[in-house]
């Protein structure tokens, strides 16, 4: 009888030995299994980080230096008009001399120059990461450098394009769908005629239409006198959809400026330069979604229409940027997202 | 059967008198510690990795570019009186950030920019009608 | 006697492998959770991301008048309604309010997840040099927002005698106004 119970006894122990045990175990290997992938992750994206940081600073606060290897004494801040030359160093940046901030276009132009020359395509980063020091010996990082508009955020991306419908900025390979670090700045562009996708003086009485693609970077309308202070005067801005086989064609009013119902033209209080991005590119969301619920189908021509009466305009529309200032002052500026990703690999 | 079961203190008494099973929450208590400290370790680790990162946060450069900024486009418009009473008021600002700025006059369009806070002291003369004013002291070269 | 013994024993075993098992989790949990360890670094650098994303925000709105009239002042028909400049002329003292283009152009600048505070500082000559200061956009902020600045110089002409600034002016100064903008993640 003793002797049974005993057994019995050690049985029972044993067993539960076993569950403690495993209990344990088993949080104990899941600890281990994820402890050091945790502190992977931080360490690599936080080295990483740093390097995009690097980068953005680089390129859009800093002017860029060169020197003549032949001739120390010769050098200064304006590589782009020298690397191409024999016996150059360089490293590019593209901010104006002196203001941070600020992109020199001509530097814009010779980064890009350089960047096919030194790597056959933009998408070869092979001499961005050589310039800007992303190659280490324990380390290999890849970079994509791009301009957007202000629009994007960053779950949502649109580039910043030209008049002939390209990229103005996109360097490095595509960004790939994994941990990547990525810096973002605000620049200031200069108003280049090719970053401004229509600019027009619009004279007294007309109905402009101006075929665009949206989202918008920036829209600007600039009220600056009238013919005849004794009549009505108004602006009326639309965004007008167009299916091009069927017809079929929806607008809606997205901005209305003066009064249509009086006799007379307040042109001191008209006077003044007005940004249209949100209204604009709000509008267009709108419309979009009444075409396809009526007509079933999707538009593929995208207007704005500009109505003026009585008024001298000016109407501009970038597909690069915020439009900011008058665009003749040379304070003027369109404001683009410049974002770098650096990730490892 | 000897009883139906054991009076409250007995009970207790037996528990503690079973010690083997220890061994695991001793175990457990060096892994813990094992842990925390690595962690504790790896932490100042990282921290030195990113000082070029945490140098920003402390080195004013986009206020002294500001102040830079305003010193070439706005003294312009104004006399020396205005000039000194700006100058007046951006010190005054800055001082309840504890923050001590000066544009001390040299001569006329120069000034020596003064920056001064219990993390940086930066001095700069500044050239107002000089194009050069842009430019980093000392790093420049030629005008091309 | 024996039979409860041993059941009781068992339970004891389970028990300090479920202590175990816990302790560790805790400590860990803890640790990662903390501010000692990861916490500080990961909030710093959404600082440095968040506050010269600021900077520049102010910088590209910051539209000086190079060619400036001072004649021909008020100009507010020759400063484009998205700048700061704009912003704080047309600042009414009854109810001041930043005007919607502005707004617009913040509010396209930085992501919808970041969450703002605006806020104007000046010295008022004339009431022997106090500072004063206004709210523009009343958020309250959390402990881990960054400030960022930024000083806008207002001449006399600019401003009418409905304007916060009007009676700050002494005659034929400029006014340094501090804008002051603090930014966080929701």
């Amino acid at each position: 009888m003793k002797v049974k119970e005993k057994r019995i006894d050690e049985g029972r122990l044993s067993l539960d030995m076993l569950i403690g045990l495993s209990i344990f175990l088993f949080a104990f290997i899941f600890i281990g299994q994820f402890l050091p992938s945790v502190f992977a992750d931080a360490r690599s994206e936080i080295s990483v980080f740093a390097e995009a940081y690097k980068v953005s600073v680089l390129l859009t606060e800093d002017p860029g230096r060169w020197i003549n290897r032949a001739n120390t004494s010769e050098k200064g801040f304006h590589w782009e008009s020298e690397w191409y030359k024999d016996n150059i160093s360089f490293r590019p940046g593209l901010a104006r001399v002196g203001r941070a901030g600020f992109i020199s276009l001509n530097k814009l132009m010779e980064f890009k120059n350089a960047t096919l020359h030194y790597g056959g395509s933009y998408a070869n980063d092979t001499w961005i990461r050589d310039v800007f020091g992303l190659d280490s010996p324990s380390n290999s990082y890849h970079v994509n450098i791009s301009l957007l508009i202000p629009y994007s955020t960053s779950y949502n991306q649109y580039y910043s394009r030209n008049n002939s419908g390209q990229n103005v900025l996109t360097i490095g390979p595509p960004i790939p769908n994994k941990k990547v670090s990525r810096y973002e700045r605000l620049v200031n562009l200069p108003v280049y005629s090719d970053f401004i996708q229509h600019y027009a003086n619009l004279p007294n009485n007309v109905n402009y239409r101006i075929n665009s693609t949206f989202p918008l970077g920036g829209a600007l309308l600039i009220v600056r006198n009238t013919s005849n202070i004794h009549a009505q005067c108004w602006v009326e801005v639309r965004v007008n959809l167009t299916n091009t086989t069927s017809l079929n064609s929806t607008y809606e009013t997205v901005y209305e400026l003066g009064d249509r119902v009086g006799s007379t033209c307040d042109i001191t209080n008209l006077t003044g330069i007005y940004p249209l991005t949100r209204e604009l590119n709000e509008g267009y969301e709108e419309v979009y979604e009444n075409f396809t619920q009526t007509y079933n189908e999707l538009p593929d021509n995208q207007s704005v229409v500009v109505r003026i009466k009585n008024l001298n305009c000016t109407f501009a529309l970038s597909n690069v940027g915020e439009i900011i200032g008058d665009l003749s002052s040379n304070e003027a500026r369109i404001v683009s997202k410049l974002v770098v990703t650096v990730w490892e690999g | 059967m000897v009883k139906k079961s054991l009076r409250k203190g007995e009970r207790k008494r037996e528990l503690r008198n079973d010690e083997s099973g220890q061994v695991l929450i001793l175990f457990s208590l060096i892994v813990a510690t094992l842990i925390a400290s690595l962690a504790i370790l790896h932490a100042q680790n990282l921290i030195a990795g990113v000082e070029s990162s945490r140098a920003f946060l402390s080195f004013p450069k986009d206020d002294i570019r500001n102040l830079k900024v305003i010193a070439r486009l706005d003294f312009q418009h104004l006399d020396c009186d205005a000039e000194e009473k700006l100058i007046d008021q951006i010190k005054l600002l800055y001082a309840s950030k504890g923050t001590y700025v000066d544009f001390e006059t040299i001569s006329s369009h120069h000034y020596q920019l003064v920056y001064s806070n219990s993390e940086v002291y930066f001095t700069e003369s500044l050239y107002v009608e000089d194009e050069d004013i842009w430019l980093p002291s000392g790093g420049g070269g030629g005008a091309s | 006697m024996i039979r409860v013994m041993s059941d009781e024993k068992g339970q004891a075993f389970t028990l300090e492998g479920i202590t175990a098992a816990l302790l560790i989790l805790i400590v860990t949990y803890t640790l990662f959770e903390s501010s000692v360890v990861v916490s500080p670094i990961w909030s710093e650098y959404g600082d440095i991301q968040l506050k010269q994303l600021g900077y520049d925000v102010l910088r590209s709105l910051d539209v000086h008048r190079t060619n400036m009239n001072l004649s021909a002042c008020p100009d507010t028909q020759n400063i484009t309604r998205n700048s700061l400049q704009y912003m704080l002329i047309q600042l009414n003292t009854s109810n001041p309010q930043p005007n919607q283009e502005f707004l617009n152009a913040l509010d396209m600048m930085l992501d919808p997840s970041i969450k703002k505070r605006l806020e104007v500082y000046w010295v008022n000559q004339s009431n022997n040099n106090t500072i004063e200061h206004l709210v523009l956009i009343n958020n309250t902020p959390i402990p881990d927002a960054v400030g960022v600045s930024r000083i806008i110089v207002l001449y006399p002409c600019d401003v009418t005698s409905s304007s916060p600034f009007y009676g700050s002016f002494t005659n034929d100064t400029a006014l340094a106004v501090e804008v002051r903008m603090i930014l966080w993640h929701v």
